[in-house]
């Protein structure tokens, strides 16, 4: 063996030094000078998941994560903030896009989720490779084709905004600047994020009916695909093959690439439905365009594959009015006031 | 403990030593990488003969986190307050520990699993205490 050159690193050496030292954010503070967010859990819906324990929700908190989502400073060439793939008007998603454009002419691995509803996510990605909210934008911003940039360059490009000094000392009660409070204050920004005044929210809170179409697609779509896309997230959080063969160009084979093991190859976390009619095209990879697609490719069913969900593989019977009256059905779940709340828009 | 315990690899943003932007944490499957090792061999068939040891894992049964112990007791039999002391570390025990690694056959390791788990036991037995010295502030 002629090992010419060797670089060792260990992880949290000195970790005992960091806890005597740094009492981290939120505990220099004096209580009073923030204004504190109520986070709210709908009628309905179930305790959430990101509960903003250790990240106290707090409007300054809230803004400088809006201000941090919509910044291209987080990528590496400008261009990209998370705001690029994550646009409003399409409940966060990118719209009609399979990928999402990053940095240098690339595209992303997959198809960019709507962001909504997040607080209730045990785990996020398409594949759950993320185990909490505060790291996530850990990997679009250093991923190469995304925003492509690096943790360290982005507190020297922020540290030098004076009006970030002001939003860091007003979110965590001092100028300096750390990966954390960036990771925190875009939790609260994102986390906050709840999509629950649809016209199903409506009706469900007996303020208006559904016409006949709609109320027809509710009955049809309770007996045939809530057992995965289950109320009132619209999933159930679990990850499933569906039928779908891999790309030869992405081979993105999903849960598997997270967990190892070979019963989770091409599964995928199961995508709420809400706001479905704005979150165009579908799909991991986006290979879907259009709902009637999805449908046509669940009634076919995949039985040739295997390890595909039972609940899919033989497929799922649908008659053409069926089809109508469920694709009538998820347009009661497009949330107009989410995607027009100003709390949520460009700041600039 | 050597490495990063479960609790802290799934608590969301950390700073100090855990500080994501050591470069330590896997971005697109959450979790700190506790041990690092990089370089060139001869042996590896890896573009620019690069090798790459990326350890860490915190769920069962990949859990990449040890538990060494060093023997302190000429230190706990001395009167000194203050004791400075030097760890050794033998970079070949991460490849000719309880399990052998092959260059050759493993030019790298960039997630958790068997293999990860392997490393991981070998550089546990990589430190030991050189001769304890003694020092007066």
């Amino acid at each position: 063996m002629k090992t010419v050159v060797i670089i060792l690193f260990f992880a949290g050496l000195g970790l005992h030094l960091n806890i005597l030292n740094d009492s981290g954010p939120g505990e220099k503070n004096q209580p009073g000078k923030k204004t504190l967010l109520d986070f709210k859990t709908p009628p309905g819906f179930p305790t959430p998941n990101y509960r903003f324990s250790n990240n106290q929700l707090t409007k300054e908190g809230f803004e400088l994560g809006r201000k941090l989502f919509y910044d291209g400073r987080l990528s590496q060439d400008g261009n990209f903030p998370c705001s690029s793939c994550h646009q409003q008007f399409a409940a966060f998603a990118t719209y009609e896009h399979r990928l999402s454009h990053g940095f240098n002419n690339q595209f992303s691995f997959r198809n960019a989720p709507g962001l909504f509803n997040i607080a209730w996510q045990k785990e996020l990605h398409w594949d759950g490779g993320i185990n909490h909210l505060e790291v996530q934008p850990l990997a679009p911003i250093t991923d190469p084709h995304e925003m492509a940039e690096k943790l360290d360059v982005i507190i020297v490009k922020l540290k030098k905004d004076s009006s970030y000094r002001k939003m860091f000392r007003a979110a965590f009660g001092d100028e300096s600047i750390n990966s954390q409070k960036i990771l925190k204050a875009l939790a609260q920004f994102v986390g906050s994020m709840v999509s629950c005044n649809s016209k199903y929210d409506r009706m469900k809170r007996g303020e208006l009916a559904f016409n006949q179409y709609e109320q027809a697609g509710y009955l049809v779509f309770q007996q045939k695909c809530a057992s995965c896309h289950r109320e009132p997230l619209f999933t159930d959080l679990s990850y499933r093959n569906t039928g779908l063969a891999v790309d030869t160009t992405l081979n993105d084979y999903g849960r598997m690439r997270i967990t190892g093991k070979k019963e989770d190859s091409l599964r995928f976390r199961v995508p709420s439905l809400r706001n479905v009619y704005l979150t165009n095209p579908y799909g991991h990879d986006g290979r879907f365009s259009t709902l009637t697609a999805i449908l046509n490719h669940y009634i076919s069913g995949t039985p040739k594959y295997a390890g595909v969900d039972s609940l899919v593989r033989n497929g799922i019977p649908l008659t053409d009015a069926e089809k109508f009256s469920i694709i009538s059905f998820l347009g009661t779940l497009t949330d107009t006031s989410f995607v027009n709340d100003k709390r949520f828009s460009d700041p600039q | 403990m050597l490495g990063v315990d479960s609790l802290m690899n799934t608590s969301g943003a950390q700073t100090g030593a855990l500080d994501p932007l050591r470069g330590m944490f896997w971005t697109w499957n959450s979790g700190y990488i506790n041990a690092k090792l990089e370089g060139i061999s001869s042996q590896s068939s890896q573009p620019a003969h690069m090798i790459n040891y990326h350890i860490g894992g915190y769920r069962y049964p990949n859990n990449a986190a040890r538990v060494i112990t060093m023997n302190l007791e000429s230190i706990n039999n001395s009167d000194e307050k203050n004791h400075e002391l030097f760890i050794t570390a033998n970079t070949n025990a991460w490849f000719s520990g309880r399990h052998e690694i092959k260059i050759a056959k493993t030019p790298g390791c960039m997630m958790p699993g068997e293999l990860a788990g392997a490393i991981a036991d070998n550089y546990s037995e990589m430190f030991s205490l050189e001769n304890p010295t003694t020092s007066k502030p």
